[in-house]
């Protein structure tokens, strides 16, 4: 999840030059872009019939963005010549034309509007999509909560997958230390690291503490050579001690994200034509089976 | 004069190492008005504009390199991913487990090559903070924001625990200080020491954030004068860092709230990584010092401004 996260921005850039800008991608980003567009479809394993009904949303979405580039070129037309002399006025600090002014910020606002119709367009398109999906293959798609929760373990762990391997992290740091800086530190270290776990107020606050501190220090007195195999387990041991959700275990969800390339993407009626639905039987494998 | 005729070829060079700008001619223009606004918010002089040119310089080669880059990486690893996207879309054979293996490689080698780019674009941006004048330096927020796209250095951690080392060492200096008192200079000299230590910190007299942390203060020195002898060296470190948790200095300083300035991290990382700025900048360089504006050296033709 968190390889996709971080190459989702470099993925709707990618999108926007395809879609915007009509820029030819390279084969091989149109192949990566081709593999995440096949992805979705396989974790959702959509059945033929569903298949068959995205084929015409697919087709919406390109007029949404053919109508959207349309209205941006005229816009561009006709509103060129005010953006330009403005941006002329504040490159020089020389005051600004009036009527080049109202000319640039209507232009702009109709650029925004534009960008936010297309946007609700296609956020309208993959709520028609949800709607073809039965309740197991919606299960597998990431919910709001979830998408908050995992941001908010990203950012506040470092970017660590989850909290046990943040911890587990943050105590294999503290082998670097001198002896002397490790004496000072670590039980201020260990608080801190509790309070990811549990409040200040929490009744076991103080056991995650010493939990942590006995980890720590077992960390600290380990010969150099058992260092790698350690770092393998000690995730998976910190999140059984302190019963914490074991790392790793969490399935890869489709995100909003995905959806949204899913329906924007020019290539993905190409790939929804090349994509083998489950045959009847093995529909209950995946997401199919209503 | 010589400068400026160095900077508008290295500027011209830079842009066109992103020959493939992906925003359409409109989008480009309007991100070049808005990029104006933020430099003019920053009300650079000559020396910020010079400085800010070599930093955008900097990212715009950085963000077409590392582009260059992460397409060489999917190029080695083609076979995989037709592979890949074989499998999904057959959904029969699954993937050997060898191939298995060598695509997540391939997925965390972009990873890292991500986090990596953005780690070489912290250093630029840093590096920039140092140079800029404090007028308009001081308006940007230079550490890393809490969804900055890598981890920390583990050089950088590390310098973080030994800040907190010498943190704690103050406290429990002072701690240590305190509990040794004579009974007399305990309830008169501790109130002294306690109030100079949280002025340190930020409190400021007379306020009831003061109040609140001298009380705070008192009940600890109060435990502390109670450690048995034998006890103290152990429950030191564990005062001190109470005492770190209750000022809100335990936490990270990339993760913990903090000041924040009005131009961002973001603000100034896609101000200076966008194609466009150089340009931009050098423009602004040319009206600050008087100079006519160069023909040609503006922004990309048929968006920004020619």
């Amino acid at each position: 999840m968190r390889i996709r996260s971080l190459l989702l921005p470099l993925l709707l850039t990618l999108l926007g030059a395809t879609v915007a800008h009509a820029a030819p991608l390279s084969p091989v980003l149109q192949l990566d872009q081709e593999v995440a567009l096949a992805r979705t479809l396989r974790t959702l394993n959509l059945r033929a019939d569903q298949v068959e009904a995205l084929e015409p949303l697919l087709a919406q979405a390109q007029e949404v963005f053919k109508q959207r580039d349309a209205v941006l070129a005229e816009a561009w037309k006709t509103g060129q010549e005010g953006i330009v002399a403005v941006n002329s006025a504040w490159e020089t600090g020389a005051a600004v034309p009036a009527d080049a002014k109202a000319k640039a910020d209507a232009t702009a606002k109709l650029h925004d509007q534009t960008m936010n119709e297309t946007d609700q367009a296609v956020r309208v398109l993959v709520a028609q999509f949800l709607k073809l999906l039965n309740r197991s293959q919606v299960a597998l798609i990431e919910t709001a909560k979830e998408r908050e929760l995992r941001e908010e373990s990203q950012s506040r762990y470092h970017g660590a997958p989850s909290l046990a391997d943040y911890l587990a992290g943050e105590l294999l740091l503290l082998r670097r230390l001198t002896p002397d800086e490790f004496a000072t530190v670590r039980v201020a270290v260990c608080m801190r690291l509790a309070m990811e776990v549990l409040a200040v107020d929490a009744p076991l606050y103080p056991q995650v503490v010493n939990e942590l501190l006995a980890g720590a220090d077992n960390l600290r007195r380990l010969p150099d050579a058992q260092v790698p195999a350690m770092q393998a387990k000690l995730p998976g041991d910190i999140a059984e001690l302190l019963r914490l959700p074991a790392p790793g275990t969490a399935a890869a969800k489709v995100t909003l994200g995905d959806l949204i390339d899913l329906m924007s993407n020019p290539r993905s009626a190409e790939v929804l034509a090349a994509y083998v639905p489950p045959q009847p039987a093995e529909n209950n494998a995946g997401g199919g089976g209503q | 004069m010589k400068t400026l005729v160095l900077l508008t070829i290295s500027v011209l060079a830079a842009s066109a190492l992103w020959a493939e700008d992906p925003r359409n001619d409109l989008a480009k223009a309007l991100d070049y008005g808005k990029n104006l606004l933020l430099v003019r918010q920053l009300d650079p002089n000559a020396e910020d504009l010079i400085a800010m040119v070599n930093t955008s310089r900097a990212l715009v080669r950085l963000e077409a390199e590392s582009g260059k880059a992460y397409e060489a990486t999917l190029t080695q690893g083609q076979r995989l991913l037709r592979a890949e996207k074989q499998w999904l879309l057959e959904g029969i054979t699954p993937l050997k487990p060898e191939d298995e293996k060598a695509l997540a490689a391939l997925r965390l080698d972009l990873q890292q090559q991500t986090e990596r780019k953005f780690v070489a674009a912290d250093a630029q941006l840093r590096l920039l903070g140092r140079r800029l004048s404090p007028e308009t330096g001081g308006l940007v927020q230079w550490t890393r924001p809490v969804d900055f796209p890598a981890p920390p250095a583990e050089d950088l951690q590390i310098e973080r625990l030994r800040l907190l080392a010498a943190r704690l060492d103050q406290a429990a200096r002072m701690l240590d200080r305190i509990r040794y008192l004579d009974a007399a200079n305990y309830v008169t000299s501790r109130v002294g020491r306690l109030r100079e230590y949280l002025q340190d910190h930020g409190y400021r007299d007379n306020t009831r954030d003061m109040d609140d942390a001298l009380d705070f203060m008192f009940r600890l020195c109060d435990e502390g004068r109670l450690v048995p002898e034998d006890r103290w060296e152990e429950q030191l470190p564990i005062l001190a860092a109470r005492t770190l948790q209750y000022l809100g200095e335990l936490q990270d300083p990339e993760t913990a709230p903090g000041q924040t300035r009005p131009v961002s991290w973001w603000d100034i990382y896609n101000l200076l990584s966008d194609p466009q700025t150089p340009a931009l900048l050098g423009k602004l360089l040319n009206t600050l010092q008087g100079a006519p504006p160069a023909a040609g050296a503006g922004a990309t033709p048929a968006a920004g401004n020619q």
